[in-house]
């Protein structure tokens, strides 16, 4: 194994245990992962975007006369960092307005179909082969309705409408049960991943040092030693600072 | 005087007040034990992931599946769906592009998976998979992030994948000098409608939707499936319902069912010793909510007669 | 006059564009001709690469709060300063070399930025060892809290929450493997049942509504009805 690859793991291994270590309580070696994260996320995404969008301006440059319109892209392109000027921060508006104009536009379509339309033609289904199969398109027809009708508001949920909107609450009920039964399989899901991960060597060596480290933290403030910290260091770790723990 | 009575502590009273920390100890402790002692117990399989198998299996040699990388990391739920789904086409002879809406999905997973991937057919002798990735370009293409996740998927459908959204693929190799083709047309003459399957492998916003709107509802392309994380799983299957995708691989349980059925266990990258874990932690879970709701009942009661 | 004029034109102008551009996308999707079809597809490549230069706002927007956190001295300003210069770090980095370790084979298999700085190590090190990690174990914390909460929390006191835990319950037992085990394949039936009968039903349920709300929603922004989103919050 090549040393960057060694220093990878090692370094994979640490970061999980800081972010585990959240669960015992917050600490700045929680916080340094945090920063770390979203520090190389956003400067790392900020890189791929550039160079992707660097790439698909290829046929710009190989023909510029036939894209000519792509120079206008770009400089209306500018007007987004236009946010920050207190003088022209409505230029801001062109490229987002045309954004958001197009995307509903043409979103409207799929949506209108996909979500509505389609979902609507596929719950009246009728008889099926088997008698169970009918048995539950009626149930999937009562319950996609009733469910529907738990969203309408405009009337006061009495009499029918009542009845139908309780039994439409029973069935979203149903499908948040079954979303947290699947949100637990997903999560924990995550934590075997990683936890395989750890189990591996070179990375498997970092839980008994980071346990050991924890333990001599734990002992040295029993003994009353890094419980309070001067200031400037209480100020810039959020830790606390001298004379603000009791005892 | 008055005589100070010390209030008994019941064992439910004892139990409702636990610092959560020992929960969270032994929920690692369920997960840790059988990663390290697997029981390998026996998995289903769900029809909702038979169903993506099966469209594979039955489309004809050659036949074009993307693969859309809407996640971030290898260590995600997405990876091992996407690991083995990449391998069966592989191996069933499909051709594959890869390419995602997640810029790290779509780029850096994307490239190890394929490491790993090609790793794993030599270590297990599966033939066809080394075969058909013996030259890059030829039977599976990268070509990486989309940019503007709705917008560049409706390039996709509209304008069609080169040269305004891929004129190159995700190493900088330009579209034009990749042999990929379908039965004789060009991956730079290709428009959405030309792929045969698209797998998305979303984590979330961009994802199945965004294809859904812009392919699926306009009728550009309507052969979908998702790969979907535990979090989405139950929202998908009005989906499945209407027709909007063939099948749904469930979270990594989805990736060990779709080892399974095509006879790869271990593409994944997941062991069977995960689902030991799983079912150890889910029976943790249900134990403590019987205990939790049983120790409120009884505390309750205990009330009541005091 | 000439100045109220001006203030008006400055959240007319973007409703307007917004309006017409919303109208002719739809209309293009809803009745298809090929003449339309293909301004569309110019409209949407300039909206491609017109979009794509925000990708920056995100940098600037994250230094101009954390560097007002360090210069300001405020509470945790450390972890402030460590994120700036992990950002730009990566940054650099990231418009280096990043190359995954596979084999030339005359076709270039490997990835490089705009620059090729040899940057490959760093760039390995940046995404294996802290963002590949560090953002799959923040998502996966909410499983021990699930855990916990389950035991605390989560009380049958009704009718409703009844369902939602018996559900919940039979559906977890019926995707482990061990629900079969115990209660026999019955389980996993059952809960392959729940998924596609009434969970489904339910679901669709809030999907429509969902969608009954967004295409309002929508229809209410392409009007001018609601101007928060077109013109960037100060509408």
């Amino acid at each position: 194994m090549g040393f960057v690859e060694y220093a990878s793991d090692i370094g994979m291994a640490l970061i999980i245990l800081c972010a585990y270590s959240f669960l015992y309580k917050e600490n700045p070696f929680y916080r340094i992962m945090e920063s770390l994260y979203v520090g190389g996320g956003v400067g790392w995404g900020l890189a791929y975007s550039l160079f992707r969008f660097n790439q698909t301006l290829v046929p710009f440059f190989k023909d510029p006369s036939s894209l000519w319109w792509y120079t206008i892209a770009i400089f209306l392109g500018f007007f987004w960092y236009t946010y920050w000027s207190k003088k022209y921060y409505f230029l801001y508006r062109i490229p987002l307005s045309y954004g958001i104009g197009l995307s509903i536009g043409t979103g409207l379509y799929g949506s209108v179909y996909s979500t509505f339309i389609a979902q609507v033609t596929a719950t009246f289904k009728g008889a099926g082969a088997t008698p169970l199969e009918t048995f539950n398109n009626i149930l999937i027809t009562i319950g996609a309705i009733t469910a529907v009708l738990f969203f309408y508001f405009s009337k006061e949920h009495k009499g029918a409408l009542g009845f139908a909107s309780r039994i439409g609450r029973y069935f979203i009920l149903i499908f948040l049960g079954s979303a947290f039964g699947n949100t637990i399989m997903g999560r924990t899901g995550l934590v075997i991943s990683i936890v395989s991960e750890l189990l591996k060597d070179p990375q498997w060596m970092m839980i008994p040092l980071v346990i050991a480290i924890f333990m001599v933290v734990e002992l040295l403030k029993r003994i009353g030693y890094l419980r309070e910290f001067s200031p400037t260091i209480a100020q810039a770790f959020e830790v606390p600072a001298k004379g603000e723990t009791k005892g | 005087m008055a005589v100070v009575e010390e209030k008994k502590v019941g064992t439910w009273e004892k139990l409702a007040s636990i610092d959560r920390r020992w929960i969270f100890l032994v929920s690692f402790i369920m997960i840790v034990t059988p990663l390290i002692y697997p029981v390998k117990l026996p998995i289903g399989i769900s029809p909702e992931t038979a169903a993506v198998y099966n469209y594979i299996e039955n489309l004809p040699k050659g036949s074009v599946v993307a693969l859309s990388m809407d996640f971030g990391s290898y260590l995600s739920e997405n990876y091992p769906q996407a690991r083995t789904v990449f391998a069966h086409a592989l191996k069933a002879g499909m051709k594959v592009i890869l390419m995602g809406m997640w810029s790290y999905g779509a780029t850096i997973t994307s490239s190890f998976m394929i490491d790993e991937i090609r790793d794993y057919a030599e270590r297990t002798g599966i033939t066809q998979i080394t075969s058909a990735m013996a030259t890059y370009g030829e039977n599976y293409v990268n070509l990486g992030y989309i940019l503007q996740a709705g917008t560049g998927v409706m390039q996709l459908a509209e304008v069609g994948f080169y040269p305004l959204l891929f004129p190159k693929d995700n190493y900088g190799n330009l579209l034009e000098t990749l042999p990929f083709n379908k039965f004789g047309k060009h991956i730079t003459e290709f428009m959405a409608a030309d792929l045969d399957l698209l797998i998305c492998f979303a984590a979330g916003t961009p994802g199945i939707e965004v294809y859904r709107n812009y392919w699926w509802a306009t009728g550009r392309m309507t052969h979908l499936a998702i790969g979907a994380v535990g979090v989405s799983v139950a929202g998908y299957y009005p989906l499945m319902d209407a027709g909007i995708i063939i099948g749904i691989i469930p979270s990594t349980r989805g990736a060990l069912e779709y080892d399974q059925l095509a006879g790869m266990i271990g593409a994944s990258g997941q062991s069977l010793g995960a689902m030991d874990a799983q079912s150890l932690q889910h029976l943790f879970i249900v134990v403590l909510l019987i205990i939790g709701n049983v120790g409120t009942i009884a505390m309750s009661r205990r009330r009541r007669e005091a | 006059m000439a100045k109220l004029i001006a203030m008006d034109l400055k959240k007319t102008v973007p409703v307007t564009l917004a309006f017409i551009m919303g109208i002719f996308g739809a209309f293009a999707y809803f009745y298809y001709t090929k003449p339309t079809a293909d301004v569309l597809a110019n409209a949407i490549v300039f909206d491609g690469v017109m979009g794509s230069m925000a990708m920056g706002i995100s940098l600037i927007n994250i230094s101009l709060i954390h560097g007002r956190n360090v210069q300001r001295k405020r509470k945790g300003w450390f972890f402030s300063l460590l994120l700036l210069a992990v950002m730009y770090f990566g940054l650099i980095i990231g418009l280096g070399a990043m190359k995954p370790f596979i084999e030339e084979t005359g076709t270039k298999v490997q990835y490089y930025g705009l620059f090729d700085w040899g940057t490959e190590s760093i760039g390995y090190f940046l995404v294996n060892a802290i963002t590949n990690p560090a953002s799959t174990t923040v998502f996966s914390l909410l499983a021990f809290y699930i855990a916990s909460a389950a035991y605390r929390s989560f009380r049958v006191r009704g009718i409703d929450s009844a369902i939602l835990l018996i559900s919940g319950s039979l559906v977890l037992l019926g995707q482990a493997p061990i629900g079969s085990v115990i209660f026999g394949p019955g389980i996993g039936t059952l809960r392959t049942w729940i998924l596609s009968v009434p969970n489904m039903a339910g679901s669709r349920g809030c999907q429509i509504g969902i969608a009954i709300g967004a295409i309002a929603m929508s229809i209410r922004v392409l009007f001018g009805y609601e101007r928060k989103p077109t013109l960037g919050g100060m509408g």
